[in-house]
C-alpha cells in the first residue's frame, strides 16, 4: 500500500496537535507531513480539472487533494502583492476569496473536519434536532421584551448565551483592544425591563435541570462519551466552563443509548460532518437534552480522563489513507 | 428514575487489594485513602453497591460500620448514586497502558568532564524515539554557561519537560535561578541537592517551575531507589503502566557521566558509550537492555502484597537480594504485613 501524504492545518501552541503527530511519528507510517500551521501563506497555487474526471488541487506545490488531510485550527493567508491598494482590494474581492473559500470547504476522501466546519450554524443545527426527534431545550431568539416576559413565565427558568460565538473583540480608539465573552447565564424577572422594549436578536433558552453532563467525541460515526459532575459545584452549575481547578469536576467515562447515538450520527451526516464534539444535558428524570456541537472542539480533557486514547484514533485515521471510510464519504454526498 | 438507592465508585477511583489492608486510588485528584480489606471486598465482583440490601445482609453492628465507610466514600468524593437503569451507562476505565514512545524518558548525567554535546544526544538518541521528557543530573558544580548551553538547545527541539538535579552553589541567594527556571518554561523542576536545608523555594506552576533545595548530598548514582510515599504517582498514566510494566524502568535510557548507555544509570551494565555509538536500535530491542521492563509490580516479591503496587515506583539497581531479579527494593521499608514504615533515609544514602 502507498504511504499517505498528511497535512495537518493546525496553531503552533495546540497541545493535541502535538499528541497527534507524536502518534504519527510513532507509527511512522507515512510518506511525509505537512504542518499549515497559524496563517498559513498560500504562495502559490494550481487547481486543474480536466477530462476523465481528473483533478489536481495544489497548495504550495502540495497536491492538497492526494493527502490525508486534518483541519484542527488555523487559516489560510492568500494576498496579492500588486501595489495598488484598491486594485489590490477588489482583486481580493474577485479572485481571492472564492478561492479560499472553495479551499475552506475543501472535501475529499480521508479527512477529519474542515476550515467551514468552524462556521456550523446552532440555530440550523437546533433546527436539525426538531427534525431528527433529538430533544432540545425550548428555545427563544427574540428582540422583543414582552414575548421574553411569555418565555419566562412558560419555562419558568431560563438562560441566555450567544447565538454563535461567546467571543468578540473590539477595537477602542487605537490604543486598545477589548475582549468580551458571554458564558451561559440564568436570566430572571429584574434582568428583563417591566416596560415592553426592544433589544438586539437575543438567544434565550429554558433551563434544564442537569443530574450530571455528558461531552461526547465523534468521529466518523465512533462516539466517545464522558459524564462531568458538574451539579456538586457551585461554580461549575450552570456552566462547566467555569473551571474549578484546585477541585476538578469528576470526569468519567460514560455510554450514551444507542439510539440517542443513531440520532445524533443522522445529524452529523445532515452537516456533513465527520468529526466533532456533543455537549448534552441529562435530567434527574433520566432525560438526554442536547445543548451544541462543536466542530473543532477540545477532546484532550476527555481522552485524557477516560484514558480513550483519542489521539491515537485520530492518528490512525488519518493513516488509514480513506480506504475504509469511502462509504461514509458516500453517505455524507448522499 | 428517582430512586437512585445505588452507591457507584467513579471510574477513576480504584481500588487495590493487599494482603492485609486495602487502598482507594483516586487517579483523577492524585490521592489515596485506606480502607479495610473487608469493606473493599463488597466491590470485587462490580464497583456499586445497592443501599437498600445492605440492611438484609449485614447485622446491626456491620450496617453501622458499612454506613461509616460510605460515608467516607462520600467525603472523598469517590462515589456518585445512580438508578439500576443507570448502572450500564458507566463504564470502567479502560486499563490500558498506551504511550506514543518508543523511549518515555531519559536520564542524561553530566560532569567536568563528560564530553558529550546534549545536541547529539537529542539528535541521535531522543527524536527517533520519541522521548520528550529527560532528567538532567549533576553531582558536582558545573558553571552556569553550561546550563545555558543545555536550555537554549532543550527549548528549540521538540522535549517537552526537563527536570534538573544539580549542586547548590548558590549561597542561599536563589533570585537569580528562579528567574532562569520562569524564563525557560520546559523546566519542570529543579531539585538543588547539598544544600543547607529542606525547602521549596518556587510553588509549582501548573506542574512546572517547581525549585526546591534538599539537605541530601546526591553525589553519586546510588542515591536513587528510595521508596517512599512522596513519590507515589496516583495518575491513569503511571498506574495503567503499572498493571504489567516496570514503573521505573520500563522504556527508560541513561546516559551516564562518561556516556555510558544503561536503562538506569545506578545499573552497572552498560550497553555501549555515546562516543562510540549513534543509535539505540539494537540496544532496545537487546533482551538484556529491556528485562526488567515487563517486571511489574505483580511479580515482584513482597511488593504483589502490597497495597501501594499500583502507584509506587520501583527499582531493580538496588535489591533486597540482588541475585534474584524479582527480589523487593532493598531501600525500601514498608511492611505490607504489618503495615508499617521503618526505615530513615540516611541508612539508605550512605
Amino acid at each position: 500500500m502507498k504511504k499517505a501524504s498528511i497535512i495537518i492545518q493546525s496553531q503552533s501552541f495546540d497541545s493535541s496537535t502535538d499528541t497527534v503527530l507524536m502518534w504519527l511519528y510513532y507509527y511512522g507510517n507515512f510518506n511525509k507531513i505537512h504542518l499549515f500551521f497559524n496563517d498559513y501563506a498560500i504562495e502559490n497555487f494550481s487547481l486543474l480539472f480536466s477530462d476523465q474526471k481528473k483533478k489536481a488541487v495544489k497548495i504550495n506545490n502540495i497536491p492538497i487533494n492526494k493527502c490525508s488531510f486534518w483541519y484542527r485550527r488555523g487559516e489560510y493567508k492568500i494576498t496579492s502583492n500588486h501595489r495598488n491598494k484598491s486594485f489590490r482590494k477588489n482583486l481580493e474581492k474577485v479572485a481571492l476569496v472564492p478561492l479560499i473559500s472553495y479551499l475552506n470547504s475543501f472535501f475529499h476522501f480521508n479527512l477529519i473536519n474542515r476550515f467551514n466546519d468552524n462556521f456550523i450554524n446552532k440555530v440550523t443545527v437546533l433546527e436539525h434536532c426538531l427534525d431528527l426527534n433529538i430533544k432540545i431545550p425550548n428555545t427563544l431568539i427574540t428582540t422583543n421584551s414582552d414575548e421574553l416576559n411569555v418565555f419566562l413565565s412558560e419555562n419558568k427558568m431560563i438562560i441566555t448565551k450567544s447565538i454563535q460565538n461567546p467571543f468578540f473583540s473590539l477595537n477602542i480608539n487605537q490604543n486598545y483592544k477589548a475582549y468580551f465573552s458571554t458564558p451561559t447565564q440564568l436570566v430572571t424577572l429584574k434582568d428583563i425591563p417591566k416596560s415592553s422594549c426592544s433589544f438586539s436578536p437575543s438567544f434565550f433558552q429554558k433551563y434544564i435541570p442537569k443530574q450530571f453532563e455528558i461531552r461526547s467525541f465523534y468521529l466518523n460515526g465512533i462516539f466517545k462519551s464522558m459524564v462531568i459532575f458538574s451539579q456538586q459545584n457551585e461554580k461549575t452549575k450552570i456552566d462547566y466552563r467555569n473551571y474549578d481547578h484546585k477541585n476538578p469536576n469528576r470526569c468519567v467515562p460514560y455510554i450514551l443509548p444507542k439510539k440517542l447515538e443513531k440520532k445524533l450520527h443522522q445529524l452529523m451526516l445532515r452537516l456533513k460532518l465527520n468529526c466533532g464534539s456533543f455537549d448534552i444535558i441529562y435530567t434527574p428524570e433520566g432525560e438526554y437534552y442536547f445543548l451544541e456541537i462543536n466542530p473543532v472542539g477540545q477532546f484532550q480533557w476527555l481522552s485524557r480522563n477516560c484514558n480513550y486514547s483519542i489521539e491515537k484514533t485520530i492518528a490512525k485515521t488519518i493513516l488509514k489513507n480513506g480506504k475504509k471510510d469511502k462509504n461514509l464519504y458516500s453517505a455524507l454526498y448522499k | 428514575m428517582k430512586n437512585r438507592n445505588y452507591i457507584h465508585l467513579f471510574a477513576n477511583c480504584l481500588i487495590t487489594k493487599g494482603i492485609s489492608r486495602s487502598v482507594i486510588c483516586d487517579l483523577q485528584r492524585s490521592k489515596y485513602v485506606l480502607i479495610p480489606n473487608s469493606f473493599a471486598d463488597l466491590f470485587s465482583k462490580q464497583r456499586y453497591y445497592n443501599l437498600k440490601e445492605a440492611p438484609r445482609i449485614f447485622d446491626q453492628e456491620n450496617l453501622s460500620i458499612f454506613h461509616e465507610y460510605v460515608a467516607v466514600l462520600k467525603d472523598h468524593n469517590f462515589i456518585f448514586s445512580c438508578s439500576k437503569k443507570e448502572l450500564k451507562r458507566f463504564p470502567q476505565l479502560q486499563l490500558k497502558f498506551e504511550y506514543p514512545a518508543k523511549i518515555t524518558n531519559a536520564i542524561i548525567d553530566f560532569d567536568k568532564n563528560s564530553n558529550t554535546t546534549i545536541k547529539d544526544i537529542i539528535q541521535y538518541f531522543l527524536i527517533p524515539y520519541n522521548c520528550r521528557h529527560i532528567q538532567i543530573r549533576c553531582f558536582e558544580d558545573m558553571d552556569s554557561i553550561f546550563f545555558d548551553t543545555l536550555i537554549t538547545e532543550i527549548n528549540h527541539c521538540f522535549i517537552k519537560s526537563v527536570e534538573f538535579i544539580i549542586k547548590d552553589s548558590f549561597e542561599q541567594d536563589y533570585t537569580q535561578i528562579m528567574k532562569w527556571v520562569e524564563n525557560n518554561r520546559k523546566i519542570k523542576s529543579l531539585v538543588l541537592h547539598s544544600s543547607q536545608e529542606n525547602k521549596v523555594i518556587q510553588k509549582e506552576n501548573y506542574g512546572f517551575g517547581i525549585v526546591v533545595t534538599t539537605r541530601q548530598k546526591i553525589t553519586s548514582e546510588s542515591h536513587c531507589g528510595i521508596i517512599h510515599p512522596d513519590y507515589f504517582n496516583i495518575t491513569i498514566e503511571s498506574y495503567t503502566e503499572s498493571l504489567c510494566y516496570n514503573s521505573c524502568l520500563n522504556r527508560k535510557i541513561s546516559i551516564d557521566k562518561s556516556g555510558n548507555i544503561k536503562n538506569c544509570p545506578s545499573m552497572k551494565q552498560s550497553f555501549g558509550n555515546i562516543k562510540s555509538i549513534k543509535t539505540l536500535d539494537s540496544i532496545i530491542e537487546n533482551p538484556d537492555f529491556n528485562k526488567y521492563w515487563t517486571i511489574s509490580k505483580d511479580k515482584i516479591e513482597t511488593c504483589m502484597y502490597c497495597e501501594f503496587r499500583y502507584i509506587c515506583i520501583d527499582c531493580r539497581a538496588y535489591l533486597e537480594t540482588p541475585e534474584n531479579i524479582y527480589s523487593k527494593p532493598q531501600k525500601c521499608g514498608y511492611d505490607p504485613f504489618t503495615n508499617k514504615w521503618k526505615w530513615d533515609y540516611e541508612s539508605f544514602t550512605k
